[in-house]
């Protein structure tokens, strides 16, 4: 059943293309170099134009743009409702009212206003602290892959250097022995 | 018997075009995905003030939208109209602005994490890489240790061979021109040394 379906491989099929792509790639000479200059190009990419990224965002940890802003659009809210109404009273001839119901109106919205202001600069500071802490999560997470690839970086390179080591007192002790037993048996031969 | 041919310890089709492919591959992401993520990585920071200007904006206009839609003089005598426009129009705005900002959050994390998914397979890339370099390196330490080895066994063998020979020589130079093993040897007595360590100083 295996070898029938292994022939089959050789005929044609929908799909098939005839140019030879593969033949058409150049080959690579020295594999084990290629790799290493290509991860290093690699890192070279990702500090060049990724590093900066990172370091940004873990500068926005402590971030108050919300209550920053909040605070500016709420105080620009205020004063774009007040320059409506003038527009419209002006517009409706006063609307009737007099000039203390204008007053009560006036000091109503700024009360509002303020109200407004404490209210939602309080809801920014929640909602920023959500937001900063969403990104503290995320940059744990991050912060936790970049600490366990390096450990583990180091980790095969400290494997690495003891299998080195190893191998040199290996080949030392051989050696010596080797010597010492060529020497032994030297010396024998020659009835010393 | 001969020695081992490098051209049998060469690649064989399959490596090779694996190889091949894997760097062709790799060209190809870093000619056309490389710079989208560098892009993309640009546009999520610099995009976090367009973000929720925009948002801010769209609550703006549904704030304006709602509380415009049927103006008269009943309304803008009312004694809350400005309050509540002011009230409406900031609490909207909050949500933009949060909205905004968290988008945009998402986004630079997002890219973030992509670079940093970039890194970690370099990293990887760079522990199979020295682990190679290491089995390369002990290989070869464990092939000149082989050399060496056969080196010593070799000069084991001839010191050994020399010594035999000057202890025949010497027995039969001074002795009773009788081995061991009782055989008779005859010792030439203007040997030079080397004829004598190579076992020709008898006869």
């Amino acid at each position: 059943m295996i070898s029938t379906n292994l022939a089959r491989l050789g005929s044609m099929y929908a799909g098939q293309v005839d140019r030879d792509f593969a033949g058409e790639l150049r080959e690579v000479q020295d594999p084990d170099k290629a790799f290493a200059q290509i991860l290093r190009q690699d890192y070279n990419d990702y500090i060049g134009n990724f590093r900066q990224y990172e370091q940004q965002l873990l500068g926005m940890l402590d971030d108050t743009t919300l209550v920053d802003r909040t605070r500016e659009n709420t105080a620009r809210q205020n004063q774009i409702a007040a320059e409506i109404q003038e527009r419209n009273l002006d517009r409706y001839g006063g609307a009737g009212m007099s000039p203390a119901q204008r007053e009560a109106q006036r000091r109503n919205a700024q009360l509002a206003g303020q109200r407004s202001l404490a209210g939602n600069v309080n809801n920014a500071r929640v909602r920023q602290r959500e937001i900063n802490q969403a990104l503290t999560r995320e940059i744990i997470g991050i912060g936790q892959g970049v600490n366990a690839r390096a450990l583990s970086g180091l980790a095969t390179g400290a494997a690495n250097e003891v299998a080195r080591q190893g191998a040199y007192k290996n080949a030392r002790a051989q050696y010596r022995g080797g010597l010492m037993g060529a020497g032994a048996s030297i010396l024998a031969a020659f009835s010393i | 018997m001969s020695g081992p041919k490098k051209s049998d310890y060469q690649a064989s089709e399959t490596d090779k075009i694996q190889v091949a492919i894997a760097g062709e591959t790799k060209q190809h992401f870093r000619e056309n995905f490389l710079p989208v993520m560098i892009e993309e990585a640009a546009r999520a920071f610099g995009s976090e003030g367009p973000l929720m200007n925009m948002a801010e904006g769209r609550a703006n206009a549904d704030v304006n939208q709602s509380l415009s839609a049927n103006p008269n003089r009943a309304v803008v005598a009312g004694i809350n109209t400005e309050a509540d426009r002011a009230v409406a129009g900031s609490d909207m705005l909050l949500q933009g602005t949060t909205q905004g900002l968290a988008g945009a959050r998402q986004d630079q994390v997002g890219a973030v994490k992509v670079a940093n998914e970039m890194d970690a397979q370099t990293q990887s890339g760079l522990a199979t890489a020295s682990k190679i370099s290491t089995q390369d390196t002990l290989l070869d330490a464990k092939s000149n240790q082989s050399e060496l080895m056969a080196g010593i066994g070799a000069f084991k063998t001839l010191g050994v061979a020399a010594g035999k020979n000057l202890s025949e020589y010497n027995a039969g130079l001074f002795a009773d021109s009788k081995t061991p093993e009782g055989d008779p040897k005859i010792a030439d007595p203007d040997a030079n040394l080397f004829q004598i360590l190579t076992g020709q100083g008898i006869g």
